[in-house]
């Protein structure tokens, strides 16, 4: 297994971005994507297109759409959902999760904390987090500066809150591509972890929660227990794992570049566990946890101490 | 080229996240259908409206600043935002998801733009469709021409 590049949350002029689908695909290959998902608002019409412009780039496209609707953004991802945008409501959105997943789909709550009505009106989540809680995936970085601002800090503070309940949601980065961006501002981006970079295994990747979202830093991390090794996403027979991490510089990330990494923490239902952290050094910390383990790792970027990457969590336990 | 809908559609704030159907009637041996949807106004212009709306909804939705005085002057003016969809007699033929309040669609088995998918223009009952998305104005004049050849 592999970590892929990916950008999980695109749009064409088939809704409102500026980039036609053979556009956009062009740019994600120049910038270094092993695969986009399309996922043009309400509508597939660029799908295809896109398809088949990644066959000639040699770039995965992924069939999505974003649940554009009133109350808030879903992404969801696979092109085997039969929900009608227009049908989901604050009273069925849950079930229109469910149907989705039960077609194979994978479904992302999208920049849920992001500023609504009247600026960007259906972009804050205002679904009951309760009837949402059954995606696969939550956006916990998106769009620009995404590791910066409340939006950011609100965001982490929801995921982690349905962490502690026992839910699994891998996190992810939006990008929520529109424009061609020749200079990017702050942004991220979202590796996932597979056998190779085909649709089938990023999406088996993806629904295995084998994810981290990152401003400009590789996070290679298992937990490991016994003679077992285990990767981002699994259930672990125990809590009681070690956790092996080593982290090196993205180096085309075309944004701010961390200059140095300052620590890993180790986040569990059961509290924080931190350990000095340097480029290419491989460190291991004990942790002990009953629900779940998630790695951030933090580290100095644009002369600041940032958060740099977050993976998604290792599980122990039955899911709630 | 036959016109089966010509009309002025008044959106209120009444509407606000719904969707509004209008409905429509295509005659037989129609293979083409050509959309022609604007609405105005786009803008509301009135700074001081846009900034309480602003501080107002950001305070209710983030529980505090989200955005500085500074960035929310950027948001203005605060803009209506409308989508459109379209049903045929077959079910849903697509959705047109963007900003721009002037919009041309042509609809055929073969090609289509814009957020639709290709399909054929059968004789029957269809519908448009405009989802208020955002209104921040007290009413929406939107304007509709649909014709079929």
């Amino acid at each position: 297994m592999r970590y892929y590049r990916c950008e999980l949350h695109t749009h064409t002029t088939l809704s409102d971005g500026k980039m036609t689908p053979e556009e956009l695909v062009e740019r994600a290959k120049e910038c270094g994507y092993d695969a986009i998902a399309l996922t043009d608002h309400n509508t597939t019409a660029g799908v295809e297109r896109a398809v088949k412009a990644g066959e000639k780039a040699g770039l995965t496209v992924l069939r999505g759409i974003e649940w554009t609707t009133f109350w808030g953004h879903l992404t969801v991802i696979g092109g085997s959902s039969d929900v009608l945008w227009r049908d989901i409501t604050p009273e069925n959105v849950a079930e229109k999760i469910k149907r989705a997943r039960e077609k194979g789909d994978i479904v992302a709550l999208a920049h849920p904390r992001r500023m609504g009505y009247p600026v960007c009106s259906g972009c804050h989540c205002d679904y009951d987090i309760e009837s949402v809680a059954g995606v696969n995936n939550y956006e916990v970085w998106s769009h620009y500066y995404p590791n910066e601002g409340v939006a950011a800090r609100q965001q982490r503070e929801q995921w982690y809150s349905l962490l502690d309940r026992g839910l699994r949601i891998a996190a992810v980065y939006g990008y929520d591509w529109h424009n061609r961006d020749d200079i990017p501002p702050s942004y991220a981006y979202t590796y996932v972890g597979a056998e190779n970079a085909d649709a089938d295994a990023l999406m088996r990747g993806i629904k295995s929660g084998a994810t981290f979202i990152t401003v400009g830093v590789s996070v290679d991390c298992k937990a490991v227990v016994g003679e077992k090794e285990y990767v981002t996403g699994s259930v672990l027979p125990t809590g009681e794992a070690d956790i092996e991490i080593i982290c090196n510089p993205i180096k085309d990330y075309r944004s701010d570049k961390p200059t140095r990494l300052i620590r890993a923490e180790l986040h569990t239902d059961k509290g924080v566990v931190s350990t000095p952290l340097e480029f290419g050094k491989k460190v291991k910390i004990k942790t002990a946890f009953a629900k779940y383990c998630t790695v951030e790792v933090y580290g100095e970027r644009k002369r600041e101490e940032q958060l740099l990457a977050i993976t998604s969590a290792f599980y122990t336990g039955g899911e709630r | 080229m036959q016109t089966v809908l010509e009309g002025q559609y008044e959106i209120t704030r009444k509407n606000q996240s719904t969707h509004v159907r209008i409905p429509f009637r295509v005659p037989e041996k129609a293979e083409k259908m050509h959309i022609s949807v604007s609405y105005d106004p786009k803008y509301n212009f009135d700074e001081e409206y846009g900034l309480a709306l602003i501080e107002e909804s950001m305070l209710k939705q983030a529980g505090e600043p989200l955005m500085s005085k500074g960035e929310m002057r950027a948001c203005l003016p605060v803009d209506n935002h409308l989508s459109f969809s379209i049903d045929s007699p077959d079910g849903a033929v697509g959705t047109a998801h963007r900003g721009d309040n002037r919009q041309n669609f042509t609809i055929s088995a073969d090609d289509a733009q814009g957020g639709f998918y290709p399909c054929e223009i059968k004789s029957g009952d269809w519908t448009f469709i405009v989802s208020v998305t955002c209104i921040v104005t007290d009413t929406i004049t939107v304007s509709l021409k649909i014709e079929v050849e």
